[in-house]
């Protein structure tokens, strides 16, 4: 870089470094007037903490204040402030109170996930973060539940494990929608998930089918069913792709078998076709695959079909790539 | 008349790969036609496309467009240094072209292709580039079966995971981490670099069915058919669960742009990397925008344990490695013995000591193949990988190790990674350290 | 007691639980509960095993721990990964009045264990419901049993001082468990902990059964080979573990196959690597396809060749799981729980030495080859040419 390049980089960074701090101090100032002139919580006390964040604290925890206002101290000081044991029990208290704003609460609890990644600082409070997940489980808030038993499910936590299952059951209200709560618990593949897995491969939507048919490649038992969708062509391409790729999980030469049949039959669906040809020719033993004489010909009557392009540079690809004999 | 040119450090296949950091380089006469020396110039064979070289007789000299060079006609080799121009790095393997001919002739007597490889911006991809990405990434990961789970598995239980969080290493570790996976990423295919996700910004052509997967109605993660990520699996389980909390047709995630960012822990000739506290330093950008990047979605990538079966995990901490290097060169901070650069300068034993891995002479698990508590019971990546373009980081890395990635103090920590504008050197006005 | 062979609901079973911790005998009888390959466990999950063996193993605390409970508390607080396990095991154990050295050792590896994976659980009933009217945490618990051996805990009394000075890594009611017990412990006389080693209780091997039809067991390999048990176990003796790559606890599976590559490694340096083979079985043969075992194996450092093999039994696992008596038992997707479970086979395939439930030594595995080698160059084979042996040390039971 020309050393002219260089100085208008390091102006540049300049002004946006500088503009940065411009605009934390005055936001700090505005903080600092906002928490003089409400009446302090006498809690304070117990903060002890950099000059900037007691105040962020102050409106942060003053209820009577807009609900954008305090949010915003979450957004610009959240990090910082997530830094201090003291302060991430006050956002635990927070996010614990049902009275308060959700979305003060929300931003609340999404604040103390990005202090959860610091792992080694966060240890001594992971407990009490997942105590509080287990009291959103039964939250009004419907974003707070959600984001609760998700955070919950994809740890495998048997708490929400347990609460999920009796309620597909019928013992107890679903904190999520149905859907979502089987899906939530196809995280764990230790579960019996199949049979809800094939209960919601039944649903209207594309979107939750696939969903459906993802989570059914942790189960051999499924196979069957995962090549019945694979080569269903009233099912929706998006899904019988998924399939597919569950189907190649499970049983990488039973795909393979399928996959070269669908491929090269110009009756089926080129998104589909494309996909399994892409799988092929990437993945798995393409020795195998070049070997074998009558796919390869197949391929070679696709590679010029321009009706299907994307398949057909897929099947030139293919070929291109075909080791010399 | 030939004339051989000879780069340091290429691949097996004799390719070279470069960065914005010069590497050494000979030009010499092969058939002489008398005894005299023959002058030639080595510059660009096309200044308008693909990448872009310039060129020094000395390794900190100001570099050009052109240079001169005499050449003996005993075939004695006259050194250069060639290093790629910031702002032309190359989209396709070869596609810089370094040509020596007499000075003032078009016609060229040898030229030589190169690769300007750097990491780029995930949303300004081209097609060709993204598809050899996602289509080597998607060979990592092998459905489950390849290498990638390794990596997966660096990430997930708690022990691994305090050996990269919550204290300053965890720039250090992350950095060697992306670069580790990188280097297997080349190995299948040598023209591909992880490419970084602005986050602050937003990246509507990253969260696409052709690149890392559109999210459906129902948070499935949609793939284009030709896109070999549809095949993805982490801990045996199918596909990617990944809701954007945010629009990101529209917007950034939830999180602080870069001139904050770079403006944590003060700015030039003061800034400090991290103060032994609690606050006060650039490491801080690991709870906003890193923290925050990752809970800006629900799904995998929100949690810690399970952020890396999601390869945008890879794409995020691209950017946060991004963010360290701009930082690095803004401050000039590539000296890890310096206070401002790294507080805990000693090692776990020290008198003044942090967790272990995490000071500066820590070697870091899992690469040092140092295994029970506190370290975790194995090592899935041991030792980190040599490659013939780098001999840093070496097989054990320190946290201090990670500091110099682009050799500026010591040429041999040359790394062989860089960012499309993240320049080399330090930023003009700043004094040493 | 027999235990309860009919199916029924964790309800029932923490009923169950429940009557016999009041009930005179009942500990024997929680005791004869303990072995995870009890018909009542098939098809439950490994949550609902989770919270049984947890709950199962606390109420010893009521009853007293039999001899032949011991082992199982051990194997949870050292490899147990869920915190109600782990929380069972170390209130269980005030059913002891003093502990060995190796149990105050698996207390300590318990606190280390539940770094990042402490959680707030209940023993208020089996299966508490959120919120717990009596909520504790697995590291209370175990810091709390510790206290409760009093001056026979004074052993561990540096360890202890050492992890109150941690105060970034406990939260504050843990830290102040622990320095309640440093309190009590500053006022006691301290006394040393029971003599003898807990692991190791338990029955002796079982004789290979008659009309065992397992040598005609069909195995692939990792290359997707197909061979059979007795091709592959006779002729030289070899070392077999079995484990399965969905396998979530850290300190079970993929810490079994790591150890098991430096075993190989070991017997290698000593010249032994052709003479003994090395195998892995996995207990999910549908699901643990031929690359599936590749990969697990070398990313942990095993080589492969013809005398280190991972299998999956395509035929016959059932002959197996009996021949062995497997401590796996399934949910109605994969194993549900296992132990830790290597064997060392003689060269007839008959099993010499089994290494169960504890975490093993290689090392042990080593002292427990070379005498087999041993005892068979001095020809003090039973009469059928096989050895059965139990092995008496810190690292070995034969549960």
């Amino acid at each position: 870089m020309s050393e002219q390049a260089a100085e208008r980089l390091e102006a540049e960074l300049r002004r946006q470094t500088d503009a940065a701090r411009a605009a934390q101090s005055r936001y700090l100032s505005e903080l600092a007037a906002t928490a003089a002139a409400n009446r302090p919580d006498p809690g304070l006390e117990t903060f002890r903490s950099q000059p900037e964040q007691e105040p962020a604290m102050a409106v942060l925890t003053d209820t009577a204040l807009p609900a954008e206002q305090r949010v915003e101290v979450l957004r610009r000081l959240g990090a910082s402030l997530s830094r201090r044991a003291e302060y991430i029990e006050a956002l635990l208290a927070i996010v614990r109170d049902r009275g308060d704003d959700a979305a003060v609460r929300s931003v609340a609890l999404q604040t103390l996930g990005g202090a959860a990644f610091q792992v080694v600082r966060f240890r001594p409070h992971q407990q009490a973060y997942d105590d509080v997940l287990h009291d959103l489980v039964d939250d009004p808030v419907p974003e707070l539940r959600e984001t609760a038993v998700g955070v919950l499910a994809q740890q495998h936590d048997p708490v929400v494990q347990a609460t999920l299952l009796g309620a597909l059951r019928g013992d107890g209200p679903l904190p999520v929608e149905r859907e979502r709560a089987i899906l939530l618990l196809a995280e764990d593949d230790h579960l019996d998930n199949l049979p809800w897995l094939q209960e919601l491969y039944r649903n209207d939507s594309a979107s939750v089918r696939a969903e459906a048919v993802r989570f059914m490649g942790s189960y051999p038992d499924a196979e069957p069913t995962l090549e019945g969708i694979l080569r269903n062509k009233d099912e929706a391409p998006s899904v019988r792709q998924q399939s597919g790729a569950a189907l190649r999980f499970l049983t990488p030469e039973r795909f393979e078998a399928v996959a070269k049949e669908i491929s090269t039959d110009p009756s089926d669906d080129p998104d589909v076709r494309t996909a399994c040809l892409s799988a092929l020719q990437h993945l798995g033993d393409t020795d195998r695959l070049y070997a074998d004489a009558d796919f390869v010909n197949r391929v070679r009557e696709v590679r010029g079909d321009e009706s299907a392009p994307q398949l057909a540079q897929v099947a030139r690809d293919l070929l291109a790539q075909r080791p010399e004999p | 008349m030939q004339i051989a040119i000879a780069i340091a450090n290429p691949d097996a296949a004799g390719r070279n790969y470069l960065t914005w950091a010069p590497v050494r380089a000979t030009a010499r006469v092969v058939d002489p036609v008398g005894a005299d020396p023959v002058a030639v110039t080595v510059s660009n064979d096309d200044a308008q496309a693909g990448g872009q070289l310039e060129f020094a007789a000395e390794r900190d000299e100001p570099r050009t467009g052109s240079l001169d060079l005499t050449l003996p006609a005993d075939g004695t080799p006259v050194e250069f240094w060639v290093a790629g121009v910031v702002g032309r790095a190359s989209s396709a393997d070869g596609d810089a072209v370094l040509r020596v001919a007499n000075p003032g002739e078009a016609v060229a007597l040898t030229t030589k292709a190169v690769m300007v490889r750097v990491r780029k911006d995930a949303n300004e991809l081209g097609a060709a580039e993204r598809d050899r990405f996602t289509t080597a990434l998607a060979k990592l990961n092998d459905q489950g079966a390849g290498l990638f789970q390794n990596f997966r598995d660096m990430h997930r239980q708690p022990l691994a995971l305090n050996q990269a969080h919550g204290a300053p290493g965890f720039l250090s570790w992350h950095r060697a981490y992306l670069l580790d996976l990188e280097r297997e990423l080349q190995r299948i295919d040598p023209s591909v670099t992880l490419p970084y996700w602005r986050f602050d910004r937003p990246a509507p052509r990253l969260f696409a069915a052709d690149f890392l997967g559109r999210t459906g109605p129902f948070g499935d993660v949609i793939f284009s058919a030709t896109n070999l990520l549809r095949q993805w699996n982490t801990d045996g389980a199918p596909g990617i669960s990944r809701r954007p909390q945010f629009n990101v047709q529209n917007s950034g995630a939830f999180v602080s742009d870069d001139g904050t960012t770079l403006a944590m822990g003060g700015l030039p000739p003061d800034a400090i990397f991290d103060t032994g506290t609690d606050s006060g330093g650039f490491d801080e950008m690991e709870g906003d925008p890193h923290g925050f990047a990752h809970t800006s979605f629900a799904g995998w990538i929100r949690s810690t344990g399970t952020a890396p079966r999601d390869p945008l995990f890879f794409l995020l901490h691209c950017n946060v490695d991004r963010l360290w290097a701009l930082w690095q060169w803004f401050n000039n901070r590539f000296d890890g013995t310096l206070p401002r650069a790294y507080f805990f300068r000693g090692s776990a034993g020290s008198a003044v000591a942090t967790d272990i891995g995490h000071n500066l002479l820590d070697t870091m698990w899992p690469w040092n193949n140092v295994t029970g508590f506190p370290r975790p019971g194995n090592a899935p990546r041991t030792p980190f990988p040599a490659v013939p373009t780098a001999t840093a980081p070496g097989p054990a890395p320190t946290v201090g190790d990670m500091i110099d990635y682009q050799g500026l103090l010591n040429a041999q920590s040359d790394m062989n990674f860089a960012y499309d504008d993240v320049p080399y050197g330090v930023a003009p006005s700043n004094p040493p350290g | 007691m027999t235990a309860p062979n009919a199916p029924m609901s964790e309800t029932d079973l923490g009923a169950l639980i429940d009557r016999l911790r009041h009930a005179p005998g009942g500990a024997d009888e929680l005791a004869a509960l303990l072995p995870e390959s009890l018909p009542i466990y098939r098809n439950r999950s490994a949550a609902e095993m989770g919270r049984l063996r947890g709950y199962l193993l606390a109420a010893f605390a009521d009853t007293g721990v039999p001899q032949a409970a011991l082992p199982f508390v051990l194997e949870s607080l050292a490899t147990g990964h869920v915190a109600v396990e782990v929380a069972g095991a170390a209130v269980g154990l005030r059913g002891l009045a003093a502990p060995t050295a190796d149990i105050l050792a698996a207390l300590l590896r318990a606190v280390d264990n539940l770094a990042g994976a402490d959680a707030t659980i209940s023993f208020e009933q089996c299966q508490p419901v959120w919120p717990y009217r009596r909520p504790t945490t697995a590291l209370t618990e175990v810091v709390r049993t510790v206290g409760h051996f009093g001056s026979r805990a004074a052993a561990i009394r540096p360890q202890l001082e050492l992890l109150a000075r941690q105060r970034e890594r406990f939260p504050g009611p843990v830290l102040k468990e622990i320095q309640d017990v440093l309190d009590r412990l500053a006022g006691c006389v301290p006394e040393p902990p029971a003599p003898g080693h807990s692991c190791c209780a338990g029955p002796a091997l079982r004789e290979q059964p008659p009309g065992d039809t397992t040598m005609h067991a069909v195995l692939e390999d990792q290359d997707a080979r197909a061979t059979s048990f007795g091709e592959f176990f006779r002729g030289r003796p070899s070392i077999v573990a079995f484990f399965y790559t969905r396998c979530d606890n850290p300190y079970k599976c993929s810490l079994t196959i790591s150890k098991l590559a430096a075993l190989q490694n070991r017997l290698a340096e000593r010249g032994m690597a052709g003479a003994v083979r090395l195998a892995a079985i996995t207990y999910d043969p549908d699901f643990d396809l031929p690359n599936r075992l590749r990969r697990y194996g070398a990313d942990r450092g095993v080589r492969f060749g013809e005398d280190a093999r991972f299998f999956r039994v395509t035929t016959g696992f059932q002959e197996i799981r009996q021949r062995f008596d497997l401590g796996v038992n399934y949910g109605p997707s994969t194993v549900n729980r296992h132990r830790s479970e290597v064997y060392l086979l003689n060269d007839e395939g008959g099993i010499a030495a089994a290494f169960t439930r504890q975490q093993w030594d290689v090392a042990a595995v080593l002292a427990a080859v070379e005498n087999l080698a041993q005892t068979s160059s001095t020809g003090m084979d039973g009469p059928s040419g096989r050895i059965v042996t139990v092995w008496k040390s810190n690292s070995v039971s034969s549960v």
